[in-house]
């Protein structure tokens, strides 16, 4: 007669869980896991006028969003929802327990409960940014209460966001508290700057300056710039001072696969599907500080790929392009047509001509798989937001330009005064203009372009009519341009997703956004 | 009758031809084929007398019967002897006690009316008899004239039991027994004569099996039961088949219960099992016959039972070989280099793209013909397969034995080095009688599977392959691998230089028993096996350097994985038979304990050394797939009996029920009870029809009962917390990390606490007719099935935050019918047997609790209340767009942009008529489950020639392809075959395929729809046999009983509508009805073979 009462051996149940430390620990290990993931963050710049995205099936075809056909029954509007609220309940079901955990130090778990808070707000974050008003759940729910949630005012949302990040920031340590071994965790710093970030695209531009100067003065934590641009994005310095937020990887042990997406096909050595366009390329500006249509900078159509923003050249693969092997040998990008596998015309290889080089890991393994940190907030933001809210509320000047534009710039590698000094010529529109550009390129391919062209409400602007790739084509349609994708934007509903269908089924009190 | 199950041997028949030779040389030889030896008194019968006689694959009944019937010698059969009796009349003595007697007269008439010899009369429970003499007439003495019942039996003709009921004459009529009538067939823990039956069940006999160049049991029972459905996804030498009977009544596991030898087991010991093992296979359909296997015989259950030796019977050794080859059967059809340019430059300018190829390309590619096939070269033309089995059997007075040994070897298809499965097998099956009331056996078998394949995944390899061109080389002229572009690597390499991965998988399965007779009619048995798995996987992935060309598959590893795992059973049965006047009851009660156990673990090295693996400074492990498991342990306790009883084999009635316990529900959930009851009524008992004398059997029968499944993971009514993630998504894998160390994690399973049984509630009629004496038999069955409290993780809102717990909650109906037919004519020169079966099925999801899933993207299926299970589901199509007035007037398409459509564009059906085809707009378009499947086997035998050929088939189904394997240049891949020639231009407005796209351009024409939708029904001759037996005198000249050879394919021809290059058998459904993304309906299979081969049977 066999015994019926069988339980694992191998592992433990909910019967068994929670009286140890341990299980907060790695409840909480498991919250930061979902906390973001790779695939957004890359292939959200394809969402933007930054990039295309090739493929119909990589990014959860963020392609067919770009172009603006799509419904609620898009892959990646369902599936982002359900990623959130997976998020969101690893958390609550950490914040409902850690109190039962027994020999728990109280610092610790005051600093658990803090960091579980954060990685909620910064799912609420990204659930009101894309959908507007959305259920808010702040406990474990069983299956037959979330067939009944409603939607939540945005008001609400953003409350429950500023609460979270409000006592996140007030428990958690200082970058500079941590040991070493706990590098990598939610900081006072980071709570700080994400409600900076929250604040930026309410508009509530003073509180965008309060929080600017406690990093300014300390309060925040220890950050500067890290010492040149492309140096931020590799592997050798990750933890640099410049980072707030990043999503941890270890070689090996929690690894990536983007990067094959949108490196050089050669290097990637799969389909590329993360292609940078041409109007990306045309943002950079002369290393002078004029834009390419100034015709003064002297921008050569023929050549122009020649005396670039720095930036440029450590964040674009262009042809001629000089690429840095992990050996140490150098190879030469060609994209120009019928110059092989890298090239615009290979069905395998970039449709617009152009890849990216930013965060591409050498330490990579054969099958590129990953270990590099992608930094969700840096340093550098909280310098722009600061310049931005300051120059909304009118109080831009050459100090204030100093202390952002001027020191990005620097660290970018711009030498001439042209491009580093403030002109005073310049109106509230013009720096407005100045910094909206920079934010393009200093972040290119950091996930953020989507959200600026939104909260800036520039989408319809930017995200309607063609895209290009570089100038291969007929001269006579655009100037050359090869056409690459076309795109449409209808301000009146696209500037928030649709609630899935999915959700919608399943959930009759689930209403839908305006137009849908 | 003669036939017990227990004598192997007396099936086996009988030929003998001799001209003028003395009676003894034919009995000597009888004696020697059938293993019985003779008795007689020389006085009595003249063994000297000459005669000719002369029989053709008789058995031992029909065999005497010819030989002694004429000669006027009666015979009758004890155990292992033939008794011989002279012709007179002679009567047996009576004892002192029975001297005041009443006689009792007669005469007994055989079916022509005439007067039958010999037929031997006794009083029931006495040793009082006499034998008819030659006019059939008898003299019997009885000493009670009311209570008295006789018994007349003869060899040949069913026994008949006459009560005197104060008679002085009785003359009766005896018909000839059938051997359909005596068959006995095995039943949940027990035998039970075919014509008692009131459950359905299919019986497939040994010979179903033999001599079928097919490598795993499995593959030879397809087409051999009606409503026994085996598919496949994969033809790849070791890949499992999915067995199913009646098709699909749950959204879980469909999977029949597999029990071997009466202990319950797996599929995987099923396919293992040396085919030559098995004398014959129950399949357990219907309520009445599985509920007795209670909680896990919602699917069905197959009852297999091995070979068992003979008692007193002299060793005979027996050899069967089988040496043959494979071919693919079916690839793809690649268009030539020439086509593909010309095609791709159409689809790119379609695409409003640049064409790639220039005017000059076209003429080289057209001069030069390259005409590579990337198919053709990493698959032989053809690889050997064979099988050897060799065994021992017989027995002495109180013991049987059987011992055989197997060896199986298929060579894969693939290039490579020697990629291929072995397996071999051995078995002892031991029985002896240690007293009159005690019996012991064991049987022991051993399994080792050997499996040899490349290290990489076949879906890309064969993905790879199929996707290029004629245009590209696979090597290049120096013979470097080449990279075709669109490709990243080649997959000639793969197979010839990316490492292997070995399957090494041991198994020892087996039970010993002892039965114990308390009384006459009562006894009990008891009985402890299990099956005891090893599997070793060991993969060395090699890293390949495609110098001078860019290529990937950099990365090298080494992975290596054990597990065991033990299932075990312990039964104890009691079984009681009593039979009073017209009455006979049978109880059965048992109690049963199963368990099982699985731990496992693996290690993965990254960065080995290239060569021979072993770590250097590189290396490290990978801990995402490094690990320990002590598994999933199940165990299950069960009663159950069974109860039945017949009015003279007339009204049959049976009632069956188990009681199940399993840890796989929480307590309070945990037992649930399953019973059946049945009916049946033997027409031919009847007057009205006994007297039709071609009837032989006739019953019909009908069964109501309640089944069970409990096919779910254990420890789903708890929340189990893991520390390593399963699933990697997102372009993420691994536990989190901190200054880049690993951390581990807590994942929480979602849970139940309430999760309990599903129930089928299954009706089953049925008809069996037996006609022509036997020659033919008929059986049908209707059946329906009401499937309840499937468990299944119901879509949940993503706000619940988690995967769906496992809950009690859809209702599915199945029904069916299925129809056997079987027709025997013995012929003075030719033999002829059909065997016919044709059966149908189709569920419908009755309620989801109005929650619709829907899983997949272009290839889209949904489980929706009111249509089959995964219901295929997407656009429908409405032919071609022919001009821009169409499209003008046509629906827009929202999912392309801007709703842009061109001529020769799939135009939709706007269900809704709102002018935009969305997801609004789909329907159910189809289902994959096989309709009206059917199998036809005919067999001939003239004089030492025999043949067969085995036709099996499916009348409906659909098969949804996607992707390459339909769409010419899917997402930017470079595959065109020779059905895309006929695409739509303005010039070919009838077109069976759209207008050529490449890339977003095909956006629309992608879409799932029923355009895709095809019609996998086919016939195919599954198998043809030639074969020539010696004769037995010049076989016994040489010392052989027999030897044959033969030659035999297998999927030698196949009908179907399928054009496409993909095998219409294929299943892209596991028996949980999961879909292999991207595999099988991608068209990214290793394709089905055919097999020739030569065979060869030898017994002495």
């Amino acid at each position: 007669c066999e015994d019926l009462d069988l339980v694992p051996t191998d592992r433990e149940t909910e019967e068994t869980f929670w009286d140890k430390p341990e299980d907060a620990l790695n409840v909480l290990n498991t919250c930061y896991e979902y906390m973001y993931n790779a695939e957004y963050f890359f292939f959200n710049e394809t969402l933007s006028d930054n990039a295309f995205n090739k493929s119909e099936v990589d990014g959860s075809n963020s392609r067919n969003i770009a172009e603006g056909s799509y419904d609620a029954s898009h892959a990646r509007i369902t599936n982002e929802w359900s990623f959130h609220y997976a998020g969101i309940r690893k958390c609550n079901i950490l914040l409902q327990n850690v109190d039962r955990v027994e020999g728990l130090d109280e610092a610790l778990r005051e600093r658990i409960k803090g960091e579980a808070r954060f990685i909620r707000a910064f799912h609420y974050f990204h659930m009101t940014v894309w959908y507007g008003d959305v259920p808010l759940v702040d406990n474990v729910l069983s299956v037959e209460e979330s067939q009944n949630l409603t939607r939540a005012s945005q008001i609400d949302v953003i409350n429950f966001i500023n609460t979270d990040l409000d006592f996140a920031a007030r428990v958690l340590p200082k970058n500079t508290a941590y040991t070493a071994d706990d590098r990598g965790r939610v900081t006072k710093g980071a709570a700080l700057a994400l409600k900076a970030r929250l604040a930026q695209y309410l508009g509530t531009w003073s509180s965008v300056i309060t929080i600017a100067e406690q990093f300014f003065n300390g309060e925040a934590g220890n950050y500067t710039l890290f010492g040149n641009y492309a140096g931020v994005f590799k592997p050798q310095n990750e933890f640099n001072q410049e980072v707030i937020l990043d999503l941890q990887y270890v070689p090996v042990q929690r690894t990536h696969d983007i990067q094959r997406f949108f490196l050089p096909k050669t290097e990637g050595k799969l389909v590329t599907s993360i292609a940078p366009t041409q109007e990306l390329v045309d943002a950079y500006l002369m290393n002078n500080g004029m834009a390419i249509n100034n015709p003064a900078s002297g921008y050569n159509e023929a050549a122009p790929y020649v005396n670039r923003d720095p930036r440029f050249y450590s964040t674009i693969v262009y042809d001629g392009y000089e690429w840095q092997k992990p050996d140490g040998t150098s190879y030469t990008i060609r994209t120009l047509p019928g110059m092989g596998a890298n090239s615009i015309d290979n069905n395998d290889a970039s449709p617009t001509g152009y890849y990216f080089a930013k965060y591409y890991d050498h330490t990579a393994d054969a099958d590129n798989r990953s270990g590099l940190n992608l930094i969700l907030i840096r340093y550098a933001e909280i310098l722009l937001m600061y310049a931005e809210a300051k120059n909304a509320l009118g109080q831009f000047d050459v100090g204030v330009w100093d202390n952002t534009m001027k020191i990005i710039r620097q660290r970018a590698g711009f030498t001439d005064a042209a491009a580093l000094e403030f002109n005073s010529a310049w109106n509230q529109q013009d720096v407005e203009e100045i910094l909206r550009n920079e934010r393009r390129v200093e972040f290119a391919l950091e996930g953020l372009r989507i959200f600026d062209i939104r909260r800036w409400r520039i989408a319809e602007d930017v995200m309607n009519g063609w895209i290009h790739g570089m100038r291969v084509g007929d001269a006579s349609i655009d100037n050359g341009y090869k056409r690459v994708d076309f795109r449409s934007f209808d301000p009146s509903k696209h500037y928030l997703w649709p609630v899935p269908q999915r959700e919608r089924d399943l959930n009759k009190n689930l209403s839908k956004n305006p137009n849908w | 009758s003669i036939y017990s199950s227990q004598n192997g041997s007396a099936k086996k028949n009988i030929s003998i031809d001799v001209k003028d030779e003395p009676l003894s040389t034919v009995m000597d030889r009888i004696e020697k084929l059938s293993g019985y030896s003779f008795i007689y008194s020389n006085s009595a019968i003249d063994v000297s007398k000459r005669i000719t006689f002369q029989v053709k694959n008789q058995n031992l009944e029909n065999t005497l019967r010819r030989l002694f019937l004429p000669l006027g010698v009666s015979f009758s059969v004890v155990k292992d002897k033939i008794i011989l009796k002279a012709p007179a009349t002679s009567h047996i003595d009576v004892p002192a006690k029975y001297t005041t007697a009443y006689p009792i007269i007669g005469q007994v008439r055989d079916e022509l009316g005439e007067g039958l010899p010999g037929v031997t009369v006794i009083v029931k429970g006495t040793t009082m008899g006499t034998s008819t003499d030659a006019n059939g007439k008898y003299t019997i003495n009885v000493n009670d004239t009311l209570d008295a019942v006789l018994i007349f039996s003869f060899i040949g003709y069913s026994t008949l039991e006459i009560p005197v009921r104060g008679r002085t004459e009785i003359s009766v009529s005896m018909k000839p027994s059938v051997e359909s009538l005596a068959e006995v067939v095995v039943v949940g823990y027990a035998t039970q004569k075919r014509i008692n039956l009131t459950g359905s069940v299919s019986t497939i006999e040994e010979e179903a099996l033999e001599s079928k160049p097919v490598t795993t049991v499995v593959q030879a029972l397809q087409g051999t039961a009606p409503n026994l459905i085996i598919q496949q996804q994969s033809s790849e030498p070791g890949a499992q088949l999915n067995i199913n009977i009646r098709g699909i009544g749950t959204l879980g596991d469909n999977s029949p219960l597999i029990v071997i030898d009466g202990i319950p087991s797996n599929a995987g010991v099923l396919s293992s099992i040396n085919p030559n093992d098995i004398e014959s296979i129950s399949v357990l359909k219907d309520a009445a016959s599985s509920a007795i296997y209670g909680s896990r015989s919602a699917n069905g259950v197959l009852l297999v039972t091995t070979k068992q030796g003979s008692l007193s019977t002299k060793p005979v050794v027996t050899y069967n070989g089988i040496y043959g080859f494979q071919a693919p059967t079916f690839t793809q059809k690649p268009v030539s280099a020439y086509e593909f340019a010309m095609l791709k430059n159409e689809a790119l300018v379609n695409s409003g793209q640049a064409p790639q190829f220039s005017p000059d390309d076209l003429t080289r590619i057209h001069n030069a013909k390259p005409n590579a096939w990337y198919m053709d070269e990493i698959f032989k033309d053809k690889a050997a397969q064979q099988s050897h089995n060799l065994s021992v059997s017989g027995g002495s007075e109180n013991t049987t034995y059987l011992i055989s040994l197997g060896r199986m070897n298929q060579s894969s298809s693939f290039v490579g080095p020697n990629y291929g499965y072995e397996r071999t097998n051995a078995r002892t099956n031991i029985t002896t009688r240690i007293n009159d009331r005690l019996k012991a056996g064991i049987m022991l078998a051993y399994t080792n599977n050997h499996i040899k394949e490349h290290a990489h995944t076949t879906e890309f390899i064969v993905a790879d392959a199929s996707r290029i061109p004629r245009l590209y080389p696979i090597k290049d002229s120096v013979g470097n691998y080449n990279i075709a572009p669109t490709s990243s690597s080649n997959p000639l390499a793969k197979l010839e230089k990316g490492g292997i991965r070995t399957h090494d998988n041991d198994n020892f399965s087996g039970n010993i028993f002892a039965e114990l007779n308390i009384l006459k009619d009562l006894k009990i048995r008891g009985v402890f096996g299990g099956s005891l798995w090893n599997y070793q996987t060991y993969e060395f992935r090699k890293a390949i350097n495609y110098l001078p060309y860019i290529g990937g598959d950099g990365q090298n590893f080494i992975k290596d994985y054990n597990s065991k795992t033990l299932q075990t059973n312990a039964q104890l049965v009691a079984d009681y038979k009593v039979t009073f006047n017209d009455h006979a009851i049978g109880v059965l009660g048992g109690y049963s304990s199963e368990g099982y156990t699985e731990n496992n673990n693996q290690i993965r090295k990254l960065n080995v050394d290239n060569e021979f693996g072993f770590s250097t400074s590189e290396t490290e492990i990978d801990s995402r797939e490094s690990y320990n498991r002590r598994g999933t342990p199940w165990t299950l306790n069960s009663f159950f009996g069974r109860v039945n009883y017949n009015f003279r084999e007339k009204y049959l009635f049976e009632a069956n029920f188990r009681y199940d316990g399993s840890s796989r529900f929480a307590k309070g959930n945990r037992w649930g009870f399953f019973p059946s009851v049945s009916a049946g009524w033997r027409l031919t008992e009847e007057e009205f029809l006994s007297s039709i004398k071609s009837f032989a059997n006739v019953k019909v029968r009908a069964s109501w009962g309640k089944l069970g499944n409990q096919n779910i993971d254990p420890f789903q009514y708890t929340s189990n917390i893991r520390n390593l993630p399963d699933n990697l998504e997102y372009g993420n894998s691994g536990n989190y990390g901190f200054n880049n160390n690993s951390v581990a994690g807590a994942y929480f399973s979602s849970s139940n606490p309430d999760i309990t049984w599903e129930t089928s509630t299954m009706i089953d009629v049925g008809a069996e007719i037996d006609l022509l004496d036997g020659a033919l038999l008929f059986s049908y069955d209707y059946f329906k099935k009401r499937t309840e409290d499937i468990l299944l993780d119901l879509a949940v809102p993503g706000a619940y935050g988690a995967d769906a717990p496992v809950v009690n909650a859809a209702v599915v109906d199945n029904e069916g019918w299925e129809m056997s037919l079987t027709y025997n004519r013995k012929g003075a020169v030719l033999n002829h047997r059909i065997t016919a079966n044709l059966a149908d099925n189709l569920n419908a999801v009755v309620d989801v609790k109005g929650k619709e899933t829907i899983e997949g993207g272009d290839r889209a299926v949904i489980i929706r209340e009111g249509f089959p299970i995964k219901s295929y589901y997407g656009y429908r199509s409405e032919g071609l767009y022919q001009n821009l007035t169409e499209i003008e007037e046509g629906p827009k398409p929202g999912f392309v942009a801007n709703g842009a459509v061109s001529p020769g564009d799939i135009r939709y059906v706007d269900k809704n008529a709102d002018g935009v085809i969305n997801e609004r707009d789909r329907f159910v378009i189809g289902n994959p489950f096989p309709r009206y499947t059917f199998g036809l086997t005919y067999g001939l035998t003239w004089k030492n020639f025999d043949f067969s050929f085995f036709i099996q088939g499916v009348g409906k189904r659909n098969l949804y392809l996607r992707g390459e394997s339909v769409e010419a240049f899917h997402n930017n891949w470079e595959n065109v075959y020779e059905q895309h020639l006929d695409r739509w231009t303005p010039t070919n407005p009838d077109a069976t395929y759209p207008r050529l796209t490449i890339g977003t351009a095909s956006t629309n024409n992608n879409a799932g729809s029923d355009y895709w939708l095809l019609n996998a029904a086919y016939a195919r001759l599954k198998n043809v046999q030639i074969g020539y037996s010696l004769p037995n005198s010049l076989a016994n000249k040489i010392g052989l009983n027999n030897l044959r050879v033969y030659l035999t394919g297998q999927n030698l021809l196949t009908v179907t509508e399928m054009n496409n290059g993909y095998d219409p058998e294929i299943s892209e459904f596991n028996s949980s009805l999961a879909t292999s993304d991207g595999k099988v309906n991608s068209g990214r299979v290793y394709p089905n073979l055919k097999v020739y081969a030569l065979g060869v049977d030898i017994s002495f």
